[in-house]
Parts: C-alpha cells; sequence; structure tokens
C-alpha cells in the first residue's frame, strides 16, 4: 500500500507534464484532418457520378446490412428468409451476397463504422438519422441511385411513409419495416370483465374504464403502456394536438399545455392502480404470459404475441391508437427506414438491388407474414398474390393500414446531439408518468435541456 | 516491506580482477540492462495498452471527435468540462457513485467482519462449509448473475413478487428495474451479494494471523465477546479493513457496471447510473469521444486524491502493522 | 470465548445458513427454471413438477454455446498465461537487481491501479481497430497480457524467497534465466497456480472490453453471447435459465473442484 501512495504522488506529478504533453501530441491531429480532407473529395465524387457501377455475378460483391431485427427471436426467421430469398434469387443472378449483421442495440452499426468496417446498409431507426447524417456518412438516396430508377421503385409506397426518412428535402431513409401503434386486447380477460373485446375501447376515457373494470373482475392489470416505450409516447401528444419538435425541427415544443394535458392523462392512467409497471420488455412479457388486459405497440410483435395466445389458450384482439375526446387519434410510426453507405459505384448497384428486393412486392410479403410490420406497398393487401388472405386471416392489420392516412413521423432530432436529445425526452416522460414530479415543470426543463443541445 | 534483500544483492562479482577493461566494461553494460530485458514486455504493453491511451485521453478530453475514422478531431479548449458541469445528468451520476460507494461497504466491510468473526470460531469442517457456500457468489459472472437476478425480480413473472404478494406485503407487483425508488437499490443489491464472499474470506485470512493470546488476555480481563471485538479484533485487523477500504471505494463503481448495463441501462431517468456507465454512454452511444475523455479525467485525478488521503489515512490509523 | 451455550449456538448457525441461502438461492432458482416446461414456468413451484429438457435443446440450438464456451476458455487461458509469463520476468528483475529506476518503474506500477478502464478504452479501442483486430479473440486478450497486480504480487513470493539458495546458485555459476526457471519457479509453484486461479477468475469475468470487440456470437465469449439472449425480447425465460446454467456449470465445477485451492489463492493474493 506504500506503493500506492508513492504512485499516487508520481500521478500528480504526472499529471502535470501529461497536460503539458497534450498540447504538443496537437501536431497529430494535422495528418488526420488531411486524411479527412481526401476522404470528403471522394464524397464529392460518388455524389456527382449516379450511375451504376456493372456487377459481375461471377464476381458477386459483398453488402453488409446490419439489423436489429435479426437480433430478436420473434423477427429473426423472417429478416433471415428475407435476406436468403434475395441471396438465392436477384442476389445470384445478378452477383451480390448480403451479410447480415444481427444489431440488438443499434451500437453495432456505430461501432463498426468507427472500426473502419464497411457497413452499406442500416436497418435505422427514425429518430437518429440526421446525427447519422451528420456524423456517420450516411448518404441520400438521390445522390447515389439514378432518379429514374428512383422514381419508378418508389411508386407504389404510401407517400406519408416516403415522407418520413426525408431530411431538408432530401431522403436519407427509405421507409421499411414499419407499423403503427396498436392496443393489443387478450379477449379472455376482456370477456371475464364483461367487456366485448371485438369492440375495443375507442377513447382514452373508455380505456381507463375498461382497465378499472378489468382489474375489478379479474384481478389482473388492465392496461400497459411503458412510459420507456420511446414513441408511441409521440402519438399521444400529437393525438392531442401538441408537437414533439417544431415545424422547422429548430425548436423541442413539448412543453405546451396539449403535450402536458396528454401526458397528465396517461399519469393518471398508469397511476389508477390498474396499469401495468415496467419496462416495455417487462409489460410485454406480461401481456404474452396472459396477466394483462390491454398492451398498446406495435405490430412486430403480432407473430410473438399470437405464439404465446395460441399456448396460453386465449385469443388476441385489436383496436387503433385511442383518441383524446373527439379529436381523431394522430398514430405515429415505429420501426426502421433503410439507410445506406455505399462507397463505389459497384456497391451503389449491389445496394440498389438489394433495396429493391427487401422493399418490392416479394420483401413486404415476406416483411408482412413473417415478421408483422406493414406492407407499405398497401396494395399488397388486396393483392390476391400477395397479402390478401394474410390480412383476411389477421385482421388487425387492417387497423394498421387504416391508420398509415393519418399517420405522422416521430421525431427526427436535428444535430450531432440527437442520441443525448432522445435520452432527455424519455427521461423525462418516464419521471413525469411513473412518479410524483410535476408534469409541466419536468416537461419544461427536459425542453429547455434540448433546446440549449440544438445545432 | 524490506529493502534488504535487494541490498543484498548488489551483484557479486566473478572472476579475477584482472580482466580487461573492455570486458569489464561490457559486463558492466550487460548488467545494467539486464533488469530492463526481464522487465521489458511488462512495461512495453503497459506503456500501448495503459499509458499511451491514457496520455490519447487526455489529447481527447480537449477535442471534440465522434471516433468515425478519418474525421477531424476540432480542438475545442475546456469545452468538454465546461458542458460537463453544467450537464445535470452527469451530477446525478456524481451522486450516484457516491450513494454506491458508500452504499457497498456494509456488505465489503461490516457484513464479511461479522461473519468472518463468527466462523473463525468454529471447527475446520463447518468453517470451511460456510465460507465455501459464501463464496460462490463471487466467481459467477456478471451476465449470469445478472439473468439469474433479473428473472428473479421481474415485476409480473418474478418468484420475489409473487411472494411478497402472496404474503400480503405489497399489493402491487414491484418494477424493481423501472421504478426509481427501486433500481438503484436492487443494482447495489446485486453488487452487495457478490461481493460478501470475497470479503469474508480476506477478512478469515487477517483473522487467523492474530494470535490468540489477545483473546485470552481481554476473557481474563473479562471483557465480553462485543467487547473483544471493538477492542481486539477490529484494531488488529484495521491494516486489512482499510485495505478493503480502498478496494471497495476505489472499485464499487467499477463492479456495478456490467448490472447497470444490462439490468437498467441506468434508468429509469438515469437514477441507477454512474459516472462509468456515462462515460461508456458518451463514448459508444452518444460518440462523443470527447465528452467521455473529459468525464473520465475528472475521476482519474478524483480517485487519485482520495488514494492518496486514504494511504495517509491508513498510515495514521493503523496499530498494527507487519 | 463463553459462547459455548448451545441457544446462543443454535443461533448463530440460523444466521449463517441463512446467509448460506441468499448466497445460493438464486442459483437454485436458474437451476430449477431451467427444467421447468412452458406451463410451468411461471409457477412459484420450487420444485419441477416434470422435468424438462427441451428449454436447454433450443438454447442449444438458438446459439453456438460449445462454440462460446470454447472462446472463453480459449480467451481465459491465453490471458493468465501471458499475464503470468509478464509478471513472472518483472517480479524477478525487480527482487533480484538492484537499479536505477527501480522506484520510478514501481510507482509506474502502482499507478495503473489509479487508471479506470473506462479512461482508456477510447484510444485502446481505436488501436485495436488499427491493428484489424476488431471482432477477434486477440484483440480481446492483447490490452489484459499485463496486471500489475500481478506483478506486486509475485514480487511479494518473490522476496519471501530465501535469498541465501539463489546466492548459492549464483556462486555454483548458475545463470539468471536459470536461476529464475530453475530454482525460483519450481519452489513457488503453488502460489504461482494461486495467481493463475485468480487471474483465470477475472478473465472469465470480465464484461466491457469483450462486449465491446465482439460482433458475431461466433467470435464471443460465452458472458456477451448470453447477453444477446438476455436482451432478446420474449418471454423465454426458461430456455434463458438454461443457457444461464450451462455459462456458469464451468467455472462451478472447477470451483467444486479446486475449492480449498482457490479460496486459498484469494486468501493469499485478494483481487485486482
Amino acid at each position: 500500500m506504500k506503493r500506492l501512495a508513492k504512485g499516487a504522488i508520481t500521478l500528480m506529478t504526472v499529471g502535470s507534464l501529461l497536460v503539458a504533453s497534450a498540447c504538443g501530441a496537437n501536431s497529430s491531429s494535422n495528418s488526420t484532418s488531411g486524411n479527412n480532407a481526401s476522404n470528403t473529395a471522394a464524397n464529392n465524387q460518388a455524389a456527382n457520378q449516379v450511375e451504376l457501377g456493372k456487377l459481375d455475378p461471377a464476381n458477386p460483391t459483398k453488402v453488409t446490412f446490419y439489423s436489429y431485427s435479426l437480433a430478436y427471436p420473434t423477427m429473426k426467421a423472417g429478416m433471415e428468409q428475407l435476406i436468403k430469398e434475395f441471396n438465392d434469387t436477384v442476389g445470384k443472378e445478378k452477383g451480390v451476397i448480403v451479410e447480415g449483421v444481427p444489431d440488438a442495440t443499434f451500437q453495432q452499426y456505430k461501432a463498426d463504422i468507427s472500426a473502419g468496417k464497411e457497413v452499406d446498409v442500416v436497418q435505422h431507426t427514425f429518430n437518429l438519422l440526421d446525427s447519422s447524417r451528420l456524423g456517420l456518412g450516411f448518404k441520400a438516396y438521390e445522390d447515389v441511385f439514378p432518379k429514374a430508377e428512383l422514381d419508378e421503385h418508389l411508386k407504389d409506397i404510401s407517400p406519408n411513409a416516403l415522407e418520413l426518412g426525408k431530411i431538408d428535402g432530401k431522403m436519407y431513409g427509405l421507409a421499411f419495416t414499419f407499423s403503427t401503434p396498436i392496443v393489443f386486447i387478450n379477449g379472455k380477460l376482456f370477456e371475464e370483465a364483461g367487456l366485448d373485446p371485438a369492440n375495443p375501447p375507442k377513447t382514452w376515457d373508455d380505456i381507463k374504464k375498461a382497465s378499472l373494470q378489468i382489474k375489478e373482475k379479474t384481478g389482473k392489470d388492465g392496461f400497459g403502456l411503458s412510459p420507456q416505450n420511446g414513441w408511441v409516447t409521440e402519438g399521444l401528444i400529437l393525438s392531442n394536438g401538441g408537437r414533439v419538435l417544431s415545424e422547422d425541427r429548430k425548436q423541442a415544443e413539448f412543453a405546451s399545455k396539449e403535450s402536458v394535458d396528454a401526458i397528465s392523462m396517461w399519469k393518471d392512467l398508469y397511476m389508477n392502480g390498474a396499469s401495468a409497471k415496467g419496462t416495455d420488455t417487462e409489460v410485454s412479457e406480461q401481456f404474452m404470459a396472459g396477466n394483462l388486459g390491454m398492451y398498446v405497440s406495435s405490430t412486430s410483435l403480432y407473430s410473438g404475441i399470437k405464439k404465446a395466445s395460441e399456448a396460453g389458450g386465449w385469443k388476441v384482439y385489436g383496436g387503433p391508437l385511442p383518441q383524446f375526446g373527439d379529436k381523431e387519434s394522430i398514430p405515429v410510426n415505429s420501426g426502421s427506414v433503410l439507410a445506406v453507405r455505399p462507397d463505389s459505384p459497384e456497391k451503389n448497384a449491389a445496394v440498389w438491388e438489394f433495396i429493391k428486393f427487401v422493399t418490392g412486392d416479394r420483401g413486404y410479403t415476406i416483411i408482412t407474414s413473417q415478421i408483422g410490420y406493414l406492407p407499405l406497398r398497401t396494395k399488397l393487401a388486396d393483392d390476391p398474390n400477395g397479402l390478401k388472405d394474410f390480412v383476411d386471416q389477421n385482421p388487425l392489420y387492417r387497423i394498421n393500414l387504416e391508420q398509415l392516412s393519418r399517420i405522422q413521423p416521430v421525431a427526427i432530432w436535428p444535430g450531432d446531439s440527437a442520441t443525448e436529445m432522445v435520452t432527455a425526452f424519455t427521461d423525462a416522460i418516464v419521471k413525469s408518468v411513473s412518479t410524483d414530479a410535476d408534469v409541466e415543470q419536468t416537461l419544461k426543463q427536459a425542453q429547455d435541456q434540448i433546446n440549449s443541445l440544438m445545432p | 516491506m524490506s529493502q534488504t534483500f535487494e541490498n543484498s544483492y548488489a551483484p557479486p562479482l566473478k572472476g579475477s580482477p584482472a580482466i580487461a577493461r573492455k570486458r569489464l566494461n561490457k559486463a558492466k553494460l550487460w548488467r545494467r540492462i539486464k533488469p530492463f530485458v526481464y522487465l521489458a514486455p511488462a512495461i512495453i504493453l503497459l506503456s500501448v495498452w495503459m499509458y499511451k491511451p491514457l496520455i490519447t485521453t487526455f489529447y481527447l478530453a480537449f477535442h471534440k471527435w465522434n471516433m468515425v475514422p478519418g474525421t477531424e478531431k476540432k480542438f475545442v479548449g475546456f469545452e468538454n468540462f465546461d458542458k460537463l458541469f453544467h450537464n445535470p445528468a452527469f451530477m446525478d451520476s456524481i451522486g450516484n457513485t457516491v450513494f454506491y460507494t458508500v452504499g457497498l461497504l456494509p456488505f465489503s466491510i461490516l457484513i464479511p467482519l461479522v461473519l468472518a468473526v463468527v466462523t473463525n470460531n468454529m471447527n475446520g469442517k463447518m468453517k470451511n462449509f460456510y465460507r465455501g457456500i459464501f463464496f460462490i457468489p463471487m466467481i459467477l459472472a456478471p451476465v449470469s448473475v445478472s439473468a439469474i437476478w433479473r428473472w428473479l425480480f421481474h415485476p409480473s413473472n418474478g418468484v420475489v413478487n409473487h411472494i411478497m404478494l402472496k404474503l400480503n406485503w405489497i399489493d402491487q407487483p414491484i418494477a424493481f428495474f423501472s421504478d426509481a425508488n427501486f433500481a438503484k437499490w436492487i443494482i447495489l443489491l446485486i453488487t452487495g451479494w457478490k461481493m460478501i464472499g470475497f470479503s469474508v474470506i480476506m477478512f478469515s485470512a487477517a483473522l487467523t494471523s492474530i494470535s490468540r493470546e489477545y483473546y485470552e488476555a481481554a476473557a481474563i480481563d473479562g471483557a465480553s465477546s462485543m467487547r473483544q471485538f471493538v477492542n481486539v479484533t477490529v484494531p488488529l485487523m484495521s491494516p486489512m479493513i482499510m485495505f478493503m477500504l480502498m478496494m471497495s471505494i476505489l472499485f464499487s463503481s467499477q463492479w456495478t457496471f456490467a448490472y447497470i448495463d444490462i439490468l437498467t441501462t441506468g434508468g429509469p431517468y438515469g437514477t441507477s447510473t454512474n459516472i462509468y456507465y456515462e462515460m461508456y454512454r458518451y463514448a459508444f452511444s452518444n460518440l462523443n469521444a470527447g465528452f467521455s475523455s473529459a468525464a473520465a479525467l475528472v475521476f482519474f485525478f478524483l480517485f487519485g486524491a482520495i488514494a492518496l488521503l486514504m494511504n495517509a489515512a491508513s498510515r495514521k490509523l493503523s496499530f498494527y502493522d507487519n | 470465548m463463553n459462547q459455548r451455550s448451545p441457544v446462543l449456538a443454535f443461533l448463530r448457525h440460523g444466521a449463517l445458513a441463512l446467509m448460506c441461502i441468499i448466497a445460493i438461492i438464486p442459483l437454485y432458482w436458474m437451476v430449477i427454471s431451467s427444467l421447468k416446461n412452458d406451463s410451468e414456468i411461471f409457477t412459484d413451484s420450487f420444485f419441477p413438477n416434470a422435468p424438462t429438457f427441451s428449454n436447454y435443446t433450443y438454447a442449444f440450438s438458438q446459439m453456438p454455446i460449445v462454440r462460446m464456451i470454447f472462446n472463453s476458455f480459449a480467451i481465459s487461458i491465453m490471458m493468465t498465461f501471458l499475464q503470468l509469463a509478464t509478471s513472472l520476468l518483472a517480479a524477478y528483475a525487480l527482487v533480484r537487481w538492484r537499479f536505477r529506476g527501480k522506484g520510478l518503474i514501481f510507482s509506474v506500477l502502482s499507478l495503473t491501479w489509479l487508471i479506470p478502464f473506462q479512461a482508456i478504452m477510447i484510444p485502446n479501442y481505436v488501436l485495436v481497430n488499427d491493428l484489424g483486430l476488431n471482432d477477434s479473440m486477440l484483440g480481446i486478450v492483447l490490452p489484459f497480457c499485463v496486471s500489475t497486480f500481478a506483478i506486486l504480487s509475485l514480487y511479494q513470493s518473490f522476496q519471501a524467497f530465501p535469498s541465501v539458495l539463489i546466492e548459492a546458485a549464483c556462486i555454483d555459476g548458475m545463470n539468471d534465466w536459470d536461476i529464475l526457471m530453475r530454482l525460483i519457479i519450481p519452489n513457488i509453484k503453488s502460489g504461482i497456480a494461486s495467481l493463475g486461479i485468480i487471474s483465470f477468475i477475472n478473465a472469465w469475468n470480465e464484461y466491457l472490453w469483450p462486449m465491446l470487440i465482439t460482433k458475431k456470437m461466433e467470435h464471443s465469449p460465452i458472458q456477451i453471447g448470453l447477453k444477446l439472449f438476455v436482451n432478446s425480447d420474449t418471454n423465454m425465460w426458461g430456455s434463458l435459465m438454461s443457457a444461464t446454467t450451462v455459462s456458469c456449470l464451468p467455472i462451478l465445477l472447477i470451483y467444486l473442484l479446486l475449492r480449498r485451492h482457490i479460496v486459498d489463492s484469494f486468501i493469499r493474493f485478494g483481487i485486482k
């Protein structure tokens, strides 16, 4: 231990030396900035030539695809099938091999980009798209794919959905796996409580009544929406006439009266003794175990929930996102866009083939039927060769497709501090809903903090 | 630690005194270099993986950089530090770091000390049995431990909530990992649970070296076992207690890292995070290397100061030193 | 020691037994949960009614468990070996010779205690990437192949070694290398083994760095693979608990076999 003391003393002296040497180390930054200059030059070059390179089936181009769906057991099989089908058909024919990389926490692609690896296509969340665009070298579709082909491909995709991935008029992400919030209902608990699952609660007041009734009659929790859900929250705020970000995305605006009212309503619901507590995962686990009457989440959980309900001997019903009074609710989107960062004409071509496939008719058929997200080519739902049978068997999807017409995008937080902003926003919501903290004050505080981080 | 052994090793020079001067010089040179040859692997590796990175961290703390290769590191002076101290989340995480550090002391010092003393008086077999069991949590890996506790304390499916509901202690299940009133306590509990066994072993080791005569003398004076504990055991064990105290203070926040990451990711609203977890998040989630480095520096110096103080204190307080 | 009264003894054993239960009940719950079938997993029964191994089959089908355990062993053994090798050499040099700069070297070594890994993780991460060692076992091992703790512990054991013997060997004309390899090491074998055990357990439990470095389950130690499984979003507690059981098994087995030795090692050296 005497050694340690000695060490600590030297530490102090060494410390001051180090500060001095840090200034000397400045010189090394020159070389890195030099690198950077040449990099941007390369980028500009790529931006100017929008032609696609030539692919060679004998010598296929490798594309890496970072996907969170690959990391989740309920979605994994579907996503793997999607990739495999591409590799076996179009990929084989044209010369592209896609390698899927599971990315459960949206950290992997960041880490791998900073590790200098090839990260070509990322299944990217909406809210961090701007910061990735700025910091991680993601490209706009207009800059890397030919306009004619792009227009042709996007023709049949819901225009509302296409808007979601645009920043400053350019598309940095093409809506991919995509869903709107839905109220999952445990038919058995509903019936036991004397409610009709086929006639789901329409307003938040109805939800509250139903949840209390379920708790009283069955002893199980009536309603579940985790304060940490990260996206449905925004639907609540929008539905009550509030906003998360201002129109020009320069200010946070979620401490307005409308938002505060929406969150206060939710707090009341959360505190009424009939609400499930816990993280989003824990609440979903509670619902799947058959111990929760209603659960608001994305349809992407449908395949897992359906399986659990069959094992547990109950039936799943669904309802749209509830509304405030007689104002029609405004759902937001969950899920992801495909963000791309190809770095050569060959890569452009290879990535484009993959994008065309997975967001094409066959792609969405797999995504919807195997994973549970919405078909953004909405025509597919009525196409007997497409998803008509599936949607007829799973009427839940109709609710979702109807909501698509009213959908608004989740906030894409601006600048390179987006992650901090998301954290601050989510933290404030959790605090407002799940503790005694004053809603208005908490939201106001977070709003100020976020505005101070605005670029 | 005495230096006499080394002194006695002033190298014995072999051979006749008539060796040519040149050869002597060569041998002398080799003798000079020899220690460093043996030390080289350790020193080189430490420089590459510890000290050079530390210097780089100093450098990064004054820059803004998003860790993407080829991007510019922008010099920003003290801006990172300035932002750091105006960041409420960072200040909260300091509070939590203190919470974990202080909260762990009962688990690393108090309970183990009692357990060590109680088992010390038992016969060999019982003693080994108990100590062997206490030690098991220590060897389990953090991820496995987290998985188990997450299952035990699950809000709707966990056995702990089930039992408490059945016993009517609570009327609603508790969401241990997402309720601000419980999250950091559960992290503390898990860390402490894992820590107890290790401290018991360390204290037991120190106890075996205390001579029985002290106790016999105290017993003759009519001291109760409580008094013996306070007047004999604690003072004689003080070097080990100080050592464990220092370990506990320096490392407790490190030990909580894995549980925070797996069980709460610092939530709800940052109430269970600590400084090390924030550093990790600044770097690998926010991709803000400068911010993370600045936080690292602040704590590097803070802990350095604490270690220094502890050392001074331990020299004053230790009654008994080998 | 007038605690002979049976009531007191009973109380004492009662309290200790309670502590034991607290120490191992989580493990017990893990094992029985892993054996419960789907309909029983959410109940509180303390014995599985119809034990099943289906959870294990599922867990093994979902991830390359054997491969990951192999990785864990490979990584831990490499780290242990390298730490022992570097620290034996360094400790030998520190004990054997008096030389200029020794005090400084001790300070430099002690100082590493105060460097939290988080303070050097970014530069190390960048370095490993530059070396192209991302997602490789070597990348995990390299930053951990020196342990100052090991050097200082061995330094103390070496000091306890009788100097007369070394002097005698010197006079016999044994060279420095042979003194280390043939004289000192064989004589403090058990001390080295103890240190090795501690290094191994520490390496096995390493969390942050392997998490940053590994990307694919095939290259991960069991810890990180298990973490990916914990994060998945369905109610597969049975299979999660079986995967956890499997991940604990190797280290528990080693502990059962070498219990005395392991406990002794910790007594002798403590932990880093």
